[in-house]
């Protein structure tokens, strides 16, 4: 039995909708991330969730009961908001306890729980401070060890880690999973960052313009996107795109560009026949190009791509190597690489390998997946 | 564009009176640094470490204390920032609100009383440098553009005068995530096609290390480390400099050299250290530093430290996962392979000691460092 | 609304709560309207209904005689009112106008020089002080102030003598001039703070981005600043304009020749030579003084009386309905009550 389930949910704004029928459930335990770029819907979506935004039509559902028309403070529904929505003129203790408080909760047991929340948020030596004297990462955490002191039925998470220093974000993030893991309860997540969503989502849901384009784990979103906005939206560095005109020659199908031809692979050669003839965007993810002496697969004259590089980014794994190609269009593209490429190769040109059984084709009017509609 | 030299520059600020704090806080704390013609000069750290002082002083919005700023080998310290010709891009756009897009442009041709010919011939110019749909930005009222936009017209502030240098504080960092990886692009290609000699100042290592040529890093108003990514990564001259570049953050655990061997502190475990490594480490407490892509990971006991799996974090793009664990109570991250199993709950980690960091128990200065390693 | 949740309005104790609101706002609203309306029902009356028992609620004959009376009072009362009416409007004027123009530069640029330009140590205390100062009440340095206007800059009943010598410090006199009003009103404690607070919301990045493009401090301020401030600005000219046009206690005290007096003051006189003639009641009316008895034989009584008052009140009035815009902006943005 799903424990919280959303049926063809719309809101209306006065000029616009900001959601627009949308359908989804959550598991027992599942921890579902709405993503997508800012205007999307998804903080509404949240709000609809908490009850602090009417639902224009459509259904929410706790378990059996439908609280569309039940307050937020009836709903039992944590929340941790971006901007922590710590109360300045408490304590951390009394931010903590707050929730529990207002539901009258003895106080026998709110002495036993603040502590231990606190303590798991590493902020038990904080308890006596005002919120002003806390640093961005102390504040979330207070908001988190709140959400935490509540046994509530619904967690909620408004872009916790977007006001966060980068070096704070990795620590933080790991205590929402922590903070997830001992309640085992369903939770929204709700952020514009894609790789934030890849690393904590069990299921992720892409939004736009109102919508939800795709829902699915992680893995599948990557691999199987069914639209080019998913493709490019998930992922960093984004998938590389070129329209590309699909050719047959003596039976074997080409896409070709003005900077290159390559031949594509039987797998999909099926799927792409009713296109020969016809323009189509073409999309690779950076880590399918390779050093050609080092790609997993045969390189031939079919499956290469010659660059200028323009920039070395390195990282922990090896570098990401933005490149253009060398006709007239220049088009950018990106290849990560497991090695680190040393800085003297910019401005040099350099052969890529194109793992083609990795290859992702969009029909250009629709922008549908023309091999996983 | 003109090189950039800041020579010993401080800046103090005081509280003010009254209050109960009475010493002075230091913006900036001797700081120098030269940035090349053409080159981008990134400069990273936490909030409140100086980066914007340095940018405001460079620029002549705030006057130095002491030391020098040369364009080239011009002193301008005393010079006013109307007279210096920088170009300068905000976190928070900073365009002129109750004007249009254009008029935002325009502003600096009227206060330099050049003609209209004049300011129509440049903004046609830039329009094309910006690219596609911008000239439909420069008609609209600011309010009205998203945050994308608002900063393509700020760049487009800065490029139409044709600046000595770039100052960027932050310019990204208001945006979605998507677009911030699109438009970091666009400005490298931008500062790249001109040779444009550029400061660009951010909280994110990420993005410091994209942009910039070279780095420089700094803490409590001072350049910790100026360099290179590959200097910064491998041989950081101390601990803050090594947590602060590099994502995830480099795995710190306090240790103590005994003997032949590394007593790992939280878990009461010792590691034999390779007989190289002995002679260069003096004996006793120290911080034992390991990159995520530094550790050797076994999921059998085979001597190494034991970890409980709390999480892995698969990385397509990088075709690798992040391992989650922790030893005692501390935090670690191990980097693995994409397909690494689900459902394992232990591993054991071995530092790879080539490329192993060791730092000063207290002052947490660099004791010993990889340095660049050798590929071939 | 935010005052109620914007889920579960439907439930039944929400429901009766927002009729509740509703009521208690409307009655708010027609407390507020009901002086108006017996204000102008009344100067459409002629006298005798103006003062009849139980007052009529709207006037049987409409009729615009306690109108034609008043603008003509000096020409009927010549021992009243020196000056026609109208020279009084254009007293009050000039004061008002006079005010807005010096004081609303004066007043803005001291709030952008005290919230974007100086930044010492001393600013705050200095600042402290300042708006400390200028918050006592006016009636505290009433004495000192018109003595003041009498002798500046001293505030004493005469000059000192130069020390040494019998002769007293030249000294300025501004008193019995409309300078006496405009002046003291040059500079606005509240003004200054309402355009502190709009001026320290300003992120310093524009102003620093309009110095690296080149404008000079006070073109940033003309080019880039005003613009942006016009609201705030509204709500100031609003507030100035309201307080000098309505003033009556300062104008009384520096003001004594009644051809540059205000339009207060002259109403003032009329109502007093009114109560002092016992037109109030019916039953003395007949006993009125000599300087008001033309008058009221021509059917003058409270509709007079309220002809003043809503010439007095309309000018802000106007003031308001044209600058209606700015004004809701502005108040939005300040927050103000």
């Amino acid at each position: 039995m799903p424990s919280t389930r959303i049926s063809h949910l719309t809101k209306e704004f006065d000029t616009k909708i900001a959601v627009n029928d949308i359908s989804f459930e959550l598991g027992e335990h599942e921890f579902l991330v709405l993503v997508g770029p800012s205007g999307c819907g998804k903080t509404t979506t949240l709000r609809m969730l908490a009850g602090l935004e009417q639902a224009s039509s459509g259904d929410i559902f706790f378990g059996e009961k439908r609280v569309n028309d039940i307050r937020p403070r009836d709903r039992n529904v944590a929340m941790v908001f971006q901007d922590y929505a710590v109360f300045p003129h408490y304590t951390v203790y009394e931010n903590i306890a707050y929730g529990l408080r207002s539901r009258h909760v003895p106080n026998a047991l709110v002495k036993e729980r603040v502590p231990k929340a606190a303590k798991t948020f590493r902020i038990d030596h904080l308890l006596g401070r005002k919120p002003r004297q806390l640093s961005g990462g102390e504040r979330q955490r207070v908001a988190l060890a709140r959400a935490m002191v509540r046994d509530a039925e619904l967690y909620l998470y408004d872009e916790p880690l977007a006001n966060l220093d980068a070096q704070l974000r990795y620590q933080a993030r790991e205590d929402i999973m922590a903070l997830h893991n001992e309640k085992k309860k369903p939770s929204v997540y709700v952020t514009h960052d894609q790789s934030e969503a890849m690393a904590m989502g069990d299921r992720i849901a892409v939004m736009r313009d109102g919508h939800i384009v795709q829902i699915g784990t992680g893995a599948e979103l990557y691999e199987r996107p069914h639209s080019l906005f998913v493709a490019y939206f998930i992922g960093t560095p984004s998938i590389n795109l070129f329209d590309v005109d699909i050719v047959s020659e003596n039976g074997t199908l080409f896409a070709r560009h003005p900077a290159f031809s390559l031949e594509i692979s039987e797998a999909n050669r099926s799927a792409l026949l009713p296109y020969v003839g016809r323009q189509v965007k073409f999309g690779v993810r950076p880590e399918d190009l390779h050093v050609p002496r080092m790609a997993p697969f045969a390189v031939t004259e079919f499956n290469q791509l010659q660059g200028a590089v323009n920039v070395i980014e390195p990282s922990s794994t090896g570098c990401a190597v933005y490149l253009s190609t060398l006709d007239e269009t220049a088009a950018d593209y990106t290849a990560t690489l497991r090695t680190r490429m040393p800085a003297s190769y910019i401005g040099k040109e350099v052969p890529l390998a194109i793992n083609m059984a990795r290859a992702h084709f969009f029909d250009l009017e629709s922008e549908r997946s023309i091999l996983s509609p | 564009m003109s090189s950039v030299t800041v020579e010993n520059v401080s800046r103090q600020y005081y509280p003010p009176l009254g209050s109960s704090e009475t010493r002075p806080v230091s913006g900036l704390v001797n700081v120098s640094l030269k940035i090349a013609n053409g080159e981008t000069v990134s400069v990273v750290g936490p909030s409140g470490c100086g980066k914007s002082t340095l940018l405001k002083v460079i620029a002549g919005l705030e006057p130095a204390d002491s030391g020098r700023i040369l364009y080239d080998k011009v002193d301008v310290t005393n010079i006013s920032p109307q007279a210096r010709g920088v170009g300068m891009v905000f976190q928070d756009y900073a365009l002129y609100p109750s004007k249009e897009g254009e008029d935002n442009l325009s502003y600096y041709f009227e206060v330099r009383k050049k003609t209209e010919e004049e300011k129509q011939q440049r903004l046609k110019e830039v329009a094309e440098l910006m690219g596609i749909g911008f000239d439909l930005l420069m008609g609209r009222q600011v309010d009205t553009l998203s945050g994308g936009e608002k900063q393509r017209v700020g760049i487009a502030r800065c490029i139409v005068r044709d600046p000595n240098v770039f100052l960027m504080d932050e310019p990204i960092s208001n945006l979605d995530a998507k677009l911030r990886e699109r438009t970091r692009t666009e400005i490298k290609r931008l500062l790249k096609k001109f040779g444009i000699t550029a400061l660009y100042v951010t909280h994110d290592q990420q993005e410091a290390i994209f942009m910039g040529d070279r780095i420089a890093v700094m803490r409590a108003g001072q350049v910790v480390q100026f360099g290179t990514f590959d200097e910064l990564y491998y041989s950081p001259v101390d601990l803050f400099v090594a947590t602060l570049i590099g994502t995830p953050p480099m795995n710190v655990l306090p240790a103590e050299v005994q003997g032949q061997s590394l007593c790992i502190e939280s878990v009461e475990m010792s590691l034999p250290l390779p007989p190289e490594l002995v002679d260069k480490l003096p004996a006793g407490k120290l911080r034992l530093g390991v990159r995520p892509e530094g550790w050797l990971v076994n999921q059998a006991p085979t001597g190494g430290i034991p970890v409980v799996v709390t999480r892995v974090e698969r990385l397509f793009t990088e075709r690798a996962a992040f391992l989650g664990g922790q030893i005692g109570r501390l935090f670690v991250n191990a980097l693995v392979a994409l397909d690494f199993p689900a459902e394992v709950k232990q591993v054991f980690l071995t530092p790879d000691w080539t490329q192993a960091h060791f730092f000063a128990a207290d002052s947490e200065t660099a004791i010993l460092t990889p340095g660049v390693p050798d590929l071939f | 609304m935010s005052l109620f949740p914007l889920v579960g309005r439907k439930q039944p104790r929400m429901r009766v709560a927002w009729s509740l609101m509703n009521i208690l706002l409307w009655l708010g609203i027609i407390l507020h309207l009901i002086p108006f309306f017996i204000m102008i029902s009344t100067s459409l009356k002629p006298a005798a209904e103006a003062m009849a028992m139980p007052p009529t609620l709207w006037p049987k004959n409409p009729t615009l005689v306690g109108w034609s009376l008043i603008w003509n009072i000096s020409d009927i009362a010549k021992s009243l009112l020196s000056q026609p009416l109208s020279r009084y409007f254009l007293n009050s004027t000039l004061m008002t106008l006079g005010t807005i123009i010096l004081s609303i530069p004066v007043t803005s640029l001291a709030a952008y020089a005290t919230s974007k330009l100086i930044k010492g140590r001393a600013t705050k205390p200095l600042f402290i002080f300042f708006i400390g100062t200028l918050m006592l009440p006016g009636i505290v340095t009433l004495i000192p102030s018109f003595l003041l206007t009498r002798n500046f800059p001293f505030p004493l009943p005469v000059p000192p003598n130069i020390p040494g010598t019998d002769i007293a410090f030249p000294t300025l006199r501004i008193w019995n001039t409309i300078w006496a009003v405009i002046l003291p009103a040059g500079f606005s404690a509240s003004n200054f703070l309402l355009f502190k607070g709009f001026f320290d919301g300003i992120p310093d990045s524009i102003i620093n981005a309009a110095r690296v493009d080149g404008g000079s401090e006070f073109n940033i301020f003309r080019r880039i600043i005003v613009p942006m401030s016009l609201p705030v600005y509204a709500v100031t000219t609003y507030f100035t304009f309201g307080g000098v046009w309505d003033s009556y206690l300062w104008p009384l005290v520096v003001i004594q020749d009644s051809a540059i007096a205000p339009l207060t003051l002259a109403i003032r006189r009329i109502s007093d030579a009114f109560s002092g003639a016992g037109t109030t009641s019916t039953m003395t009316a007949l006993g009125a003084s000599s300087a008001i008895a033309p008058l009221v034989e021509q059917g003058l009584s409270w509709n007079g009386l309220m002809v003043l008052g809503l010439l007095q009140a309309l000018p802000v009035f106007i003031f308001f309905i044209f600058a209606r815009e700015y004004l809701l902006k502005g108040v939005r943005i300040q927050g103000l009550k």
